[in-house]
């Protein structure tokens, strides 16, 4: 190590070094993992980006976290609802898939209906705070709930012959136990780890917990509550009577809520259950393209759902599948159904190294039996390094030095030509060293590390310049030959990969009801604004006045923005999302119900010249987005009514809430008279974003707000660099919303290409 | 040169930040903390299988953690990945009754390749059997997954001094010892 004791004998020092560095993680294993973790967050993310990226498609992620950082304590509640995602609203029992716990097989018993538990919030004695345990309606248990009480709720049970699944919600937890103050605590907090869940049965025994389930906590303004899957080794058998024994509920600190839970179970046998058969395991490939062939495995047609199983098979050594583009399913006339992800996750085994399943995909049942087609345009695959670049600087490396290359590197049977290398200060480091490629048209990536000191690396194509980028961070100028390692190199596979299924005719009418939609609420009151800030007072009720004559529900209303960003600098594109134009007109129509709060949301975006660019819809719990046709549940949401101003008073109350300062001046728009709102958020130390050209001291965010009518007229947003100059400006400008009697064609067409659960 | 510890602890937090949003940022993370976890698992489990299982468990964890908001922003990103670490070891070693923690053997089981492969290697592993559990453990954290001092004293709770002075004094141990046996 670099600070070890100077004064060790070389000999010991030398031992140290070796003993300790044992240990090397197996390539396979590290790329397999890589793109696990990679699926699995695109996934958890995907509800949350339709809402997050809403107005502000062409910023990459990165950006948007970001520009969006005074926000976050005012996201908090939102985003842990839509990351949400397995939730059972109705215990409805299927062979073959199970709502909550994914596809099971050798079903001996599940849970015949849900059990509750209830106990005071400030109780510690499990004796005497016991109010129920009982079972209950599904429904009932899952939405009501009492002042101080917690109730876990045990979902769902399953004893397969290898494995015994247990699903409970935890509800009635404090407002905002996910959210960042707690999370301080429970990090700062010195405490011994708590027993996992754990299964006792009848003779004393213990089961154990084993890996493999886990914990999504959400919350809102009031309450927060938490869902989990907890796996354990399976039921002896014949045994049907089990006690969870729940030492402390996730993320809890000691004492602080009620310890010690023991929930009696009660599983029925599957013969007695009265559980409908339907596991089709049909058995279809796609054809095969680039290598890739996909495969429908699993198919299970139930009353509230149907559920999908899809494994994936490649050509080619030490390749893995990295992410994809969004499975579609679509009926004969093009209509897209809107899948979302199951409990399952994607596994891969060593013993096929070319095969590997994917996670469960979820949809409404399906009526017709008429062939639904199973589609994917694109795969982007990556390949295990083994390539190796010798970089010379020389004696004199300086920032800002280009050096011409001629080196060659094949890796996975592509064929990397450096040509450029340059050092340049980093975002994500002192010095970034960057790499011009010239490289087969489908490799989207090539990642290098360094065998010590790079901390990270990033690929992508540079459209300022049409070249691909290779960076890596150094800690300091090189001042002799820099050895980098080509750890991985990502290529894209174009299809589509198409297979056609046709479902089986099946009577749901004799089984159990459909699953209800779950419940909704609506959100209770608008952010407190601080009682120091008369000028967010002023501006509440300068926006009163808008909000007042702006059109009211039940019906259609339209809303037209304009939105113009900046370019980013030096950002890289890994290909997975259409090209975006930088100014772009958002058309957005909302469905109010009766109260006001939006039913169906269309956004439709478009060029300025009309052409059509994306489109998100939403409806009720459930999102969609053309033209990937990415789409999916958004778990528990609330109702809420539009903002016609991009929620501008809760923007504005961030940048104060952290540590920002507001001031408004008389300004003029257009020839109209407006009052000018600006807040500035200071970065003190200032912080290095990608994209932007230089440190960045503040963020400003300004608003045009009609003095008399309360209209906000423009939006705009930039960035203050150390250097003294400014980023280029964001700028959103708004129409009024006007009511509308009839959906015009193009937002009808752009429903009627989704089969609305 | 710029001292790594130092270097991370300064930039680290934006990658952290972007790394809720960014797949692609959450994917640097983790490349650069693959090897430092999985080699100090190792050191702890001697068996691939279950270094390479606790690894997916606890990367899969802090990903969804930082997804979900539960990491303390501006915290050290280090700390926190082997403090979730060594929790799930503690987990290991109640599911796995046959390897308990309290009777983790004096020696470093998964180390005995390599002390098989030269001398120097053989007098480190006798001497580090004269440890107790907590010294060992500092060796592990600063030298499997390469910790700054700074890190190990989040982790164990004391300064970063503090943390250092342990850690020389484990040094110190080993050189007089080191250097008795060669006399």
């Amino acid at each position: 190590m670099n600070e070890m004791n100077p004064s060790l004998p070389p000999e010991l020092e030398s031992a140290l070094n070796s003993f300790y560095a044992v240990g090397i993680p197996d390539a396979a294993f590290a790329a397999r993992l890589g793109q696990q973790l990679y699926q699995h967050q695109t996934d958890l993310l995907s509800h949350a980006k339709k809402t997050a990226t809403k107005f502000l498609h062409g910023r990459s992620p990165f950006m948007q976290t970001l520009r969006t950082r005074p926000l976050l304590a005012v996201a908090v509640a939102i985003l842990a609802l839509l990351v949400l995602t397995g939730i059972v609203y109705a215990v409805t029992q299927l062979a073959g898939f199970i709502p909550g716990v994914g596809f099971v097989k050798d079903v001996q018993s599940v849970l015949k209906t849900p059990v509750s538990i209830e106990r005071q919030l400030t109780s510690t004695a499990a004796s005497e705070s016991i109010l129920a345990v009982a079972p209950t309606d599904s429904r009932s248990a899952v939405t009501s709930q009492k002042r101080d009480v917690i109730t876990i709720t045990i979902e769902q049970a399953v004893s397969e012959t290898d494995r015994l699944v247990i699903v409970y919600k935890a509800s009635g937890l404090p407002a905002n136990y996910f959210g960042p103050e707690h999370t301080q605590k429970l990090f700062s907090a010195s405490q011994e780890e708590p027993v996992p869940d754990q299964v006792r049965l009848p003779d004393n025994t213990v089961l154990k917990y084993v890996s493999g389930g886990g914990c999504a906590g959400a919350g809102d303004l009031t309450t927060s509550w938490v869902t989990c899957r907890s796996i354990f080794l399976p039921l002896p058998k014949g045994v049907n009577e089990f006690t969870l024994e729940i030492q402390r509920l996730q993320d809890a600190l000691p004492g602080e809520l009620p310890e010690d839970w023991r929930i009696p179970i009660h599983l029925t046998q599957v013969a007695d259950s009265g559980v409908p058969g339907g596991l089709q395991e049909p058995d279809l490939n796609s054809q095969t393209i680039g290598g890739i062939t996909l495969h429908l495995l699993k198919v299970s047609q139930g009353p509230a759902q149907t559920a999908f199983q899809l494994g994936m098979e490649w050509e080619g050594q030490n390749r893995f599948v990295h992410h994809t583009a969004p499975f579609t399913l679509q009926d004969q006339q093009g209509r897209y159904y809107i899948l979302s992800g199951g409990p399952d996750s994607g596994s891969y085994s060593n013993n096929t190294p070319n095969y590997s399943t994917l996670p469960s995909l979820v949809t409404v049942p399906i009526a017709t039996s008429g062939p639904l087609t199973f589609r994917l345009d694109w795969v982007v695959m990556s390949v295990g390094g083994g390539g190796k670049l010798q970089f010379d600087p020389g004696k004199n490396a300086k920032l800002g030095q280009e050096w011409e290359l001629d080196e060659k590197v094949s890796v996975g049977g592509f064929d990397l030509h450096f040509i450029k290398a340059r050092l340049k200060e980093s975002p994500l480091g002192p010095i970034t060293l960057e790499f011009d490629l010239e490289a087969p048209q489908d490799v989207t990536e090539v990642l290098l590390l360094t065998d010590a000191e790079s901390i990270s690396s990033e690929s992508g194509y540079d459209h300022e310049r049409g070249v691909l980028v290779s960076r890596v961070t150094l800690p300091s100028l090189p001042l002799q030959p820099v050895e980098l390692n080509v750890a991985e190199v990502l290529y894209k596979v174009s299809g589509p990969w198409q297979i056609i299924w046709r479902p089986q005719q099946t009577d749901f009418s004799v089984g159990p009801s459909p699953t209800p939609a779950p419940t909704r609420m609506a959100v209770l009151a608008p952010t407190p604004l601080p009682d120091d800030q008369p000028l967010l007072a002023d501006l509440q009720a300068l926006l009163g006045r808008a909000d007042a004559k702006y059109p009211s529900g039940p019906g259609w209303v339209h809303q037209e923005e304009e939105i113009t960003q900046t370019p980013l600098t030096g950002e890289l594109d890994s290909g997975d999302l259409p090209e975006q134009p930088l100014q772009m007109r958002v058309d957005a129509w909302y469905h109010l119900d009766e109260d006001g709060y939006i039913q169906t949301s269309i956004y439709l975006r478009k060029t300025l010249d009309g052409k059509f660019i994306s489109a998100d819809i939403n409806n009720g719990v459930y999102h969609f987005s053309l033209p990937e046709g990415r789409g999916g549940v958004d778990g528990e949401v609330y109702l809420e009514k539009p903002s016609y101003n991009s929620n501008l008073l809760s923007t504005l109350n961030g940048y104060i809430s952290e540590g920002g300062t507001i001031r408004r001046e008389n300004s003029v728009l257009n020839g109209v008279p407006c009052q000018l709102y600006e807040a500035t958020l200071p970065y003190d130390p200032p912080q290095v974003f990608v994209g932007e050209a230089a440190p960045v001291q503040a963020m400003v965010y300004t608003a045009c707000v009609d003095p008399v009518n309360g209209e906000v007229l423009q939006i705009q947003s930039w960035m203050k660099y150390t250097n003294g100059k400014l980023s280029g400006k964001d700028m959103t400008e708004f129409s009024p919303p006007e009511k509308v009697a009839v959906l015009p064609d193009e937002a009808q067409q752009i429903l009627d290409k989704i089969i609305m659960p | 040169m710029i001292n790594e510890a130092d270097w991370i602890d300064n930039d680290e937090p934006a990658l952290v930040e972007a790394a809720r949003h960014d797949p692609d940022a959450f994917a640097m993370l983790y490349r650069h903390y693959l090897t430092p976890l999985y080699r100090y698992l190792f050191s702890r489990l001697n068996n691939v299988h279950d270094a390479e299982d606790l690894t997916e468990q606890i990367f899969i964890e802090v990903m969804e953690k930082l997804v979900h908001f539960r990491y303390q922003r501006g915290g050290c990103f280090a700390a926190w990945l082997f403090t979730i670490a060594r929790r799930r070891l503690v987990d290991f070693y109640r599911q796995h009754k046959d390897k308990p923690l309290d009777d983790f053997p004096s020696a470093e089981p998964g180390l005995l390749p390599v002390i098989e492969k030269g001398e120097d290697l053989l007098q480190l592993g006798r001497l580090l059997t004269r440890l107790d559990e907590n010294d060992r453990e500092l060796l592990r954290l600063r030298f499997s997954a390469g910790l700054s001092f700074a890190e190990i004293g989040l982790i164990d709770g004391r300064s970063e001094a503090a943390a250092k002075m342990a850690l020389y004094r484990v040094l110190d141990f080993l050189r007089a010892h080191w250097e008795d046996e060669n006399e």
